[in-house]
């Protein structure tokens, strides 16, 4: 191996590593803020639950299954992960058609279903993510009148752990049904509004709303920790060569010394040897 | 569109609008109407930014990108 | 006492938070709920969510609507786009929004805008009693 060789690859795999360290640092400064956003918008989930129920095993004719993934890759597998609980969700059940959310899943999902694609939104997170934001992309969702609704995500429980997770929604006369069969609670409690069927659109809309901003919160922090996870190994990785590439190099630059003294030393000793 | 939204008498659900609309129509009102510093610090709940494909057996259309910029 | 969770998508203006009595502004008009209330769901019209804590501490929060659950273990949660105290509303401003949506509903021209304006007259009508109910 030549000398050069091997410095052109060290000093390659430093460029790499440099590079993840920035990654690594870029996402764990704003994991923290996306984890304080993300915390505060999960305890407005729990009053809908209480009081509609969670039944994601409902059987339904038509489904709505919403994966919700990342725009950028390196960020180890949570994509995946959405990808393959979205497919799970299509064998299971009957009449699934897909709204994604970032250009990870619809990579996979438009190449391995085109015909079950309602739209792809993408860019959700380019500006900081609102209420507003994920409402007008749960109006998307609402809009589609589906029965059910699966929203596929990933959700955050540390830096180093994340849970892929479905949540579900009911559309109105669902609910309906389920309240009449004693399935939720919603009979047990008084109503003050309209009545009890569009109690329950509004109730399904906004439900919408909170869950999607929830669960897009999720993945976005998720997909941060996810990489700062993995820029992690990929610079202890680029470490770990560098290590081997640098006693590479001083062994062959020990070896290429060495060489040069012999040739210098047996020259002079021949000429000695002649004087 | 649902039986109940048909037979709805609320006057933003007869213009078309769901629930989730009217909500954050309203949201956007209280906002408007705050003090500073508050007025400031909501105006950043008001972004929206996204952009959207819809899809036609199989075929992706044209992306339309959906932006509101806080006043 | 009862337990009042008050949530928005962006904060927690109370979480699991021991108070005396809650006042809502249901769409079907304003109710109290006191330790013991039957369970109920409500839908908010724009309006104001008074939080009795204690005697000494009312705290007067306009909301933008939303929704208000009562379960039957006393405690209540209360679910909303907006809600920010009544002391941060600017006055003024108030009065301006209601004139340019009153403006903007005689100019309408379809259902959607003169629905726009609507709700801009109603949040600022109520905002306006609000803030006067002082």
């Amino acid at each position: 191996i030549s000398l050069q060789a091997v410095k052109i690859r060290m000093r390659s795999v430093g460029n790499i590593q440099k590079i993840t360290k920035a990654m690594k640092m870029v996402a764990a400064s704003r994991l923290k803020g996306a984890q304080t956003k993300c915390e505060k918008s999960r305890a407005m989930v729990n009053p809908f639950v209480r009081l509609l129920g969670d039944t994601p095993g409902a059987e339904t004719e038509q489904t709505l299954v919403v994966p919700v993934s990342s725009d950028k890759g390196l960020c180890g597998g949570i994509n995946t992960a959405v990808v393959k609980y979205s497919q799970v969700l299509n064998a299971m059940t009957p009449g699934v058609t897909y709204n994604v959310i970032g250009d990870k899943a619809r990579a996979q999902l438009t190449r391995m279903m085109p015909q079950q694609i309602n739209n792809v939104i993408v860019d959700t997170t380019k500006q900081p993510l609102t209420f507003a934001t994920a409402s007008a992309i749960a109006d998307q969702v609402v809009a589609r009148n589906a029965p059910k609704t699966h929203i596929v995500y990933n959700r955050f429980a540390s830096a180093i752990s994340f849970k892929p997770s479905v949540a579900t929604l009911m559309s109105n006369e669902e609910l309906e049904k389920a309240a009449e069969e004693g399935v939720n609670e919603f009979d047990s409690y008084e109503i003050e509004g309209p009545d009890r069927s569009e109690f329950l659109l509004d109730l399904s809309e906004f439900k919408a709303g909170v869950m999607m901003y929830n669960a897009m919160l999720e993945n976005n922090t998720s997909e941060l920790g996810s990489r700062m996870q993995s820029m992690e190994n990929s610079s202890k990785n680029a470490s770990e060569m560098l290590a081997k590439l640098t006693l590479l190099y001083n062994r062959t630059r020990q070896a290429a010394i060495t060489t040069e003294l012999i040739e210098i030393i047996s020259g002079a000793s021949s000429l000695e040897s002649k004087e | 569109m649902s039986s109940a939204a048909a037979n709805s008498a609320a006057y933003w659900r007869i213009a078309g609008m769901s629930y989730l609309k009217y909500a954050n129509a309203c949201g956007e009102i209280v906002r408007q109407s705050l003090k500073e510093p508050f007025l400031s610090q909501a105006k950043a709940r008001e972004t929206v930014y996204y952009k959207m494909t819809e899809f036609a057996s199989g075929k992706p259309g044209k992306a339309v990108i959906t932006e509101v910029v806080p006043k | 006492k009862m337990k009042l969770n008050f949530y928005l998508p962006h904060d927690a203006p109370f979480d699991k938070t021991e108070v005396d009595m809650v006042l809502v502004p249901a769409t079907t008009g304003d109710f109290g709920v006191l330790p013991g209330h039957v369970p109920t769901v409500s839908q908010l019209r724009p309006g104001v969510v008074s939080v009795h804590v204690s005697d000494k501490d009312v705290q007067r929060y306009f909301v933008s609507g939303g929704f208000c659950f009562v379960h039957a273990d006393s405690t209540t949660d209360i679910c909303a786009v907006e809600a920010v105290p009544v002391e941060q509303l600017d006055p003024e401003a108030v009065k301006k929004g209601l004139a340019e949506h009153q403006a903007k509903f005689a100019n309408a021209k379809d259902d959607v805008e003169k629905a726009h304006a609507q709700i801009g007259i109603d949040c600022c009508n109520a905002m306006v009693s609000a803030i006067e109910g002082k």
